[in-house]
């Protein structure tokens, strides 16, 4: 994380205009007993690592469902300066949507809607997801009323996020994240982009991060970019504040072997 | 429509046709007659106002274009923009990346 925060900063620094973007399941995965403390502490540390960074938005995952209504409902109470975004998570209890769909960020004298979509869940207690498509659909077009640069942060999968990005119209961009790996920017429509910055599997979390330099032009087309994956290796720096914090917090468990079944 | 300066009922000149016409002389109003020339033009005002929006959404395709039309419109003004943006997906709320 300490190299994340190294990453973002400089990036940061060199910007005219800037986002910090999540595409999805940032608080938890679905082995909540892990032996990694951030994890097993119900997602509290992960709060804290958006916080921290200072992410503008960021999409509910599927996999952040897997914490439940109450422990989930706390840790987006904590997020502070943080927009948690999904058009299609609603809470079963109410029927209502969970977070907002989508927020507007005015940079440059443009209006960008971020809009969150997460991906399909099966049978969950607490939630239900409708089709990423349908909700891409429904609050692309309410969005476009509002902004004249769409970008979605969706973890339904890249191969989905192209299907998405190819069948609605007016989407820019989509920061894509879940299952299937996307090594280059795809182009689905000849202004439309699909970027992904790291694999969706628990031998990755957080091993990569991307920049994408996106050029609009005055009417909030997307005109030109320029993308590149960075690996969070012993090449990058820590960053000393993030460092301290990090080295301040619970060692993690050593794992138990697994208990023999009879 | 070009407006003929004999049918206006303001009393002031209007270029018509390339053709220059001499200012009339303005009526004397009372401030309650003003006050009535303004309650009568607002129907006709909102009137217009209604029309023009309602022919708009026709031609653009409902209201949400027409929202959409107006947000491209103001962002003209800004020029194109050099947008730099970091992202992530999937980190589980690690600390340390996994594996």
């Amino acid at each position: 994380m300490a190299r994340r925060a190294t990453t973002i900063k400089a990036a940061k620094a060199s910007a005219q205009y800037f986002l910090l973007l999540d595409a999805g399941n940032s608080l938890s995965n679905e082995f909540t007993t892990t032996a990694e403390v951030p994890v097993a502490n119900g997602g509290k540390t992960a709060v804290e690592i958006l916080n921290r960074l200072g992410y503008d938005a960021v999409a509910l995952g599927d996999l952040d469902l897997h914490m439940g209504r109450t422990a989930l409902q706390e840790r987006l109470a904590e997020l502070k300066g943080v927009e948690m975004v999904s058009a299609n998570v609603t809470d079963k209890a109410t029927g209502k949507l969970l977070v907002k769909p989508y927020v507007v960020k005015e940079l440059g004298g443009h209006r960008i809607a971020l809009i969150g979509i997460t991906a399909p869940v099966k049978d969950d207690p607490d939630f239900a997801v409708a089709p990423p498509l349908d909700a891409a659909r429904e609050y692309v077009g309410k969005a476009k009323a509002e902004a004249d640069i769409i970008i979605l942060l969706s973890n339904a999968g890249a191969e989905a996020n192209k299907t998405i990005a190819a069948q609605v119209p007016d989407i820019d961009l989509i920061i894509s994240g879940g299952p299937d790996q996307l090594d280059q920017p795809a182009q689905p429509t000849p202004n439309s982009l699909v970027v992904q910055a790291d694999l969706s599997s628990s031998g990755h979390a957080g091993r990569y991060i991307a920049k994408l330099q996106a050029t609009f032009d005055p009417s909030g087309k997307l005109i030109g970019q320029d993308w590149q994956k960075v690996e969070l290796g012993p090449s990058v720096a820590d960053d000393p504040s993030i460092k301290l914090w990090v080295d301040s917090l619970p060692k993690a468990q050593p794992t138990e072997p697994p208990t023999a079944q009879p | 429509m070009v407006l003929d300066s004999r049918s206006r009922s303001d009393g002031f000149a209007h270029k018509s046709r390339g053709k220059p016409v001499s200012p009339q002389k303005k009526p004397k109003r009372t401030s309650k007659g003003a006050q009535g020339g303004v309650f009568r033009a607002a129907p006709w005002a909102a009137l217009g106002l209604a029309v023009l929006v309602l022919a708009s959404m026709a031609l653009l395709g409902g209201p949400n274009r027409l929202a959409s039309a107006l947000a491209r419109r103001v962002s003209h003004a800004a020029g194109a923009i050099d947008l730099t943006i970091v992202h992530s997906n999937d980190t589980y709320g690690y600390v340390f990346p996994c594996g």
